[in-house]
């Protein structure tokens, strides 16, 4: 069951919502039993055979945080030490098996190394990653000492909450926990229905009526990764990048709007990443809670590791401010490069999402390394207009950076994307400028104009069956990821989510509990939903 | 006691979910009253097809398919070959359809009546696997609708707002047989087209028109197994190749090569599956007159064409060689036996 199905809003989610703010009468503790069974049961619509695997991690990783708890003291130390690191161990294990050994046994018979009864397919338990690494986080909480109050009902109910569920954002206990010990989060509000249902409408809308249109057109591009000159791989690769985007945004800001109107408020996962002036920046926007939760458990970990055997070997601790080669290698480049590997391979187990964690990594690097040793920035007046052109090519570099990896992402294998690449550099041909034919039609009227357009005008003429993606359409989405507010900024005003967002933008655009709204919001409702026949499955899904 | 902030709310969220109603089912009533079909698949000719089939229940049986893309559409005068032979016809041909979804189509309505024969038609430039869409339908769905049985909410959720606005976007294109992408179906689903090929018609656009590198490898094999799983319920099958306008053959030699290599693809094919094999290019030429653009026949060119057909079918001998001109369009003679509407039924059944 995706969000963006009949069988969710018109079944699953009145009946959730209805039998949710029905049993909170009865008491807090029902309410969020019946969250835990709304969520069990939206797991099991794809493959009931997993509640057990889920419900058997819950219940693992719940007494295991119970053992850390209960060695808090000092004294204590290297038993929870030993303690987390089998809890941690175990999720990996599981993990692994799940996402990771199908395809090294395939792979190992693939090259003569195994027997072919070794050749087989695992089924991938949904969002396997994401509760594994929402526990392996509650374990790091526990250790810390967090999460005492939380009983195991609402420890599964955090767990399993279904708008996070299945592709995150990634939460943590000190996010979520307090909320749901709060009797507060289970009373009927019409605020939190209202502002929910707006968020999730804006949501589904970026979906089913920007991204999935795309979808179609992108596989054609991918699956024939030679056919296309130079524009029309550009296009492809553009479409991808816009369908990825509106798909993780439109889920993002549904998970968001579906938590709320259960009273629950999640926190920012995904702030226009195409904006970003650097790909640091991008990587502070997008999949905030993944960024945040490799930041801390992996990145800041590395580092500090390799700062504690330097200061064993008694070669002396780095430090930020010497900016150094050996510190920036310590510091920076080891870690990110163990991190974004990592990321990569978090994605899938085939070698394109390797080398995409590799190629951010690089990307990363270089951005660090030019913070470190690279000029300061000039603090002399320059006019606003200088500004905003270095602001428009470091955005516009910094994406065009993120397309490349996305290409590697998206492709079918390592060579489909080197094929992708040589198309977008002119390898394949360079093809007619694609011009849109009203311009063409105006400018037209100008003798050397209307002879180079005559010869390069032939992309859009291409018929819409050909699978090419428009480039009006793109234009358009173009056009909202970079010069409208994001959900968040517009929903501001009512703060639905634990990010403080400033409302930074025209107030004409934010919301507001008025007609004008409400009709705006009830017609992108109707159109979603004269939308929803097409609609695919979410492309974080199968991560 | 609610506050008045919290019945704005109320007010809110009650007039959202309210106007999305209403205008859903504003939507639905619209396109019932002028009965465009829902988006069952992304291809709106295999929907308007399917709605077709719906209101054009075959009067008699068995009924003979008339099978494949654009070229089955608008070359193939089903009507001529229903009157000729006098037993039912009906012209699956959808824009843009691939070998699969074809044989899909034949399958879901040899599952609702019997069917007796397949004739494929296709052209050896316009057959190929990229940008040929594979479409399907769920045999319960497609059962329900063209039986008529589907309810209005059930049709809704096929609604889907991109093929709505492309659908209202060329609506004339769509009910005018003078468009390429004409749905304006006679009484047996075929399309005539009403185009006359001018001194700067298809040769203007040749290039464009055509991809000169069409990739048909796995299309052949599946015309293969849709011929073979034919044959295997014992009904005849006849593949039925289109001609291309004989400029664009003169003009360019790698036309040339990639004509000759698929006819004998074909050859190939219907030899390998006992299949009848109709080349129209066999017996006679058509020339410019015949063709709306590059690769379709207008609709004296498609009753021409038929004409050779109907003779093979007879087993007459056809003179080799002649060749045949269409004189340009006369759109009222044509109009008695072609006329068509996409929006009203066959008044014949």
């Amino acid at each position: 069951m995706v969000f963006a199905s009949y069988s969710f809003l018109f079944i699953f989610l009145p009946i959730a919502l209805v039998g949710y703010y029905l049993v909170a009468k009865l008491g807090a503790d029902y309410a969020v039993s019946w969250l835990v069974l709304a969520s069990l049961a939206f797991y099991a619509a794809w493959n009931p055979a997993f509640v057990i695997l889920l419900l058997c991690s819950i219940a693992f990783n719940f007494a295991i945080g119970r053992g850390l708890l209960a060695r808090q003291k000092e004294e204590n130390k290297k038993s929870r030490s030993r303690l987390l690191f089998f809890g941690v161990a175990a999720n990996l294990v599981v993990l692994f098996s799940f996402k990771y050994l199908g395809p090294i046994l395939s792979w190992g018979h693939s090259i003569s190394l195994l027997p072919s009864r070794f050749d087989f397919n695992v089924v991938l338990p949904l969002g396997i990653s994401f509760f594994t690494f929402t526990q392996i986080g509650y374990l790091v909480d526990c250790d810390h000492g967090r999460g005492k109050d939380l009983d195991l009902i609402r420890y599964a109910a955090f767990v399993t909450l279904f708008p996070h569920l299945i592709a995150g954002p990634i939460l943590h206990i000190r996010e979520i926990g307090p909320q749901l010990l709060n009797p507060d989060t289970y009373r009927l509000r019409s605020k939190n229905l209202s502002i929910g249902t707006s968020f999730f409408i804006i949501g589904l809308a970026k979906k089913v009526l920007l991204a999935d249109p795309l979808a179609d057109v992108v596989k054609i591009g991918f699956a024939h990764p030679r056919d296309f000159a130079m524009f029309a791989t550009w296009s492809y690769a553009l479409a991808y990048s816009l369908q990825l985007y509106f798909d993780f945004s439109g889920y993002s800001d549904m998970a968001i709007g579906l938590a709320y109107m259960f009273g629950i408020k999640f926190p920012i996962n995904f702030d226009s990443p195409y904006k970003s002036r650097n790909i640091i920046e991008f990587w502070k926007r997008w999949h905030i809670t993944l960024t945040l939760y490799l930041t801390s458990l992996l990145y800041n970990p590395i580092g500090l590791y390799l700062n504690r055997r330097r200061l064993r070997a008694a070669q002396g601790a780095l430090n930020r401010n010497a900016k150094t080669l050996s510190a920036f290698n310590s510091l920076v480049l080891i870690p990110i490069l163990i991190t974004m590997t990592l990321a990569g391979i978090w994605h899938g187990a085939g070698l394109q999402f390797l080398l995409f964690g590799l190629m951010h990594g690089t990307y990363l690097i270089i951005n660090h390394a030019w913070h470190w040793f690279g000029p300061k920035p000039s603090a002399k007046n320059r006019g606003r207009l200088v500004d905003d052109g270095i602001v428009g090519f470091s955005v516009v570099l910094t994406y065009v950076a993120v397309v490349a990896t996305q290409v590697m992402f998206r492709a079918l294998s390592v060579g489909a994307a080197l094929q992708m690449f040589g198309g977008m550099i002119g390898l394949h041909g360079v093809d007619p400028i694609p011009v849109p034919s009203t311009v063409m039609t105006v400018l037209g009227h100008f003798g050397p104009i209307q002879t180079f357009l005559t010869k390069t005008h032939h992309f859009l003429a291409v018929p819409a069956d050909d699978g090419n993606p428009a480039p009006a359409g793109l234009a358009l989405r173009f056009f909202i990821v970079w010069a409208l507010p994001n959900s968040q900024t517009i929903m501001a005003k009512f703060s639905p989510t634990l990010t403080e967002v400033k409302p930074d933008t025209s107030p004409w655009l934010l919301w507001q509990p008025t007609v004008r709204w409400a009709l705006a919001l009830g017609l992108l409702l109707a159109l979603s939903l004269m939308s929803l026949q097409q609609t695919k499955v979410f492309l974080y899904f199968q991560f | 006691m609610k506050t008045d902030h919290e019945h704005s709310f109320g007010r809110h969220i009650i007039t959202c979910l309210a106007t999305a109603l209403v205008v859903c089912v504003v939507v639905e009533l619209t396109c019932l009253s002028l009965r465009i079909a829902p988006l069952f698949t992304p291809n709106l000719p295999f929907n308007e097809k399917m709605r077709f089939l719906r209101e054009h229940r075959p009067v008699s049986t068995p009924v003979a398919v008339v099978s494949g893309a654009s070229i089955a559409l608008n070359d193939i005068d089903s009507d001529m070959l229903e009157d000729e032979e006098k037993r039912s016809f009906v012209n699956l041909g959808a824009n843009g359809i691939s070998v699969p979804t074809s044989e899909q189509f034949y399958k879901q309505l040899a599952d609702l009546y019997p069917v007796g024969e397949v004739i494929f038609a296709a052209s050896p430039l316009e057959l190929r696997d990229a940008y040929r869409s594979d479409v399907e339908v769920p045999p319960p769905v497609f059962r329900r609708y063209v039986l008529g049985r589907m309810t209005m909410a059930e049709e809704f959720t096929y609604r889907d707002i991109s093929g709505l606005m492309s659908y209202w976007k060329n609506w004339s294109e769509y009910h005018n047989r003078t468009s390429p992408t004409s749905m304006a179906f006679t009484k047996t689903g075929a399309v005539p087209l009403e185009i006359d090929v001018g001194p700067a018609g298809p040769r203007a656009g040749i290039s464009e028109a055509i991809d000169l590198n069409p990739h048909c490898t796995r299309c052949m094999s599946d015309l293969a197994q849709f011929c073979r799983d034919v044959r295997r319920d014992g009904r005849p099958f006849t593949i039925v190749l289109g001609p291309v306008l004989p400029d664009v053959i003169e003009q360019n030699p790698r036309v040339r090569a990639v004509i000759a290599d698929r006819k004998e693809q074909f050859r190939t094919v219907a030899e390998g599956c006992d299949a009848q094999l109709f080349d129209i290019t066999d017996y006679a030429t058509l020339d410019d007159s015949c063709f709306a653009n590059s690769l379709h026949l207008n609709a004296q060119g498609m009753g021409a064409m038929t004409a050779q057909l109907a003779r093979f079918r007879r087993g007459e001998s056809i003179p080799k060689g002649t060749t045949l001109t269409c004189g340009g369009l006369h759109l009222a003679t044509t109009s008695g036996t072609h006329q068509g509407s996409l929006i009203a039924p066959s008044s014949s059944h």
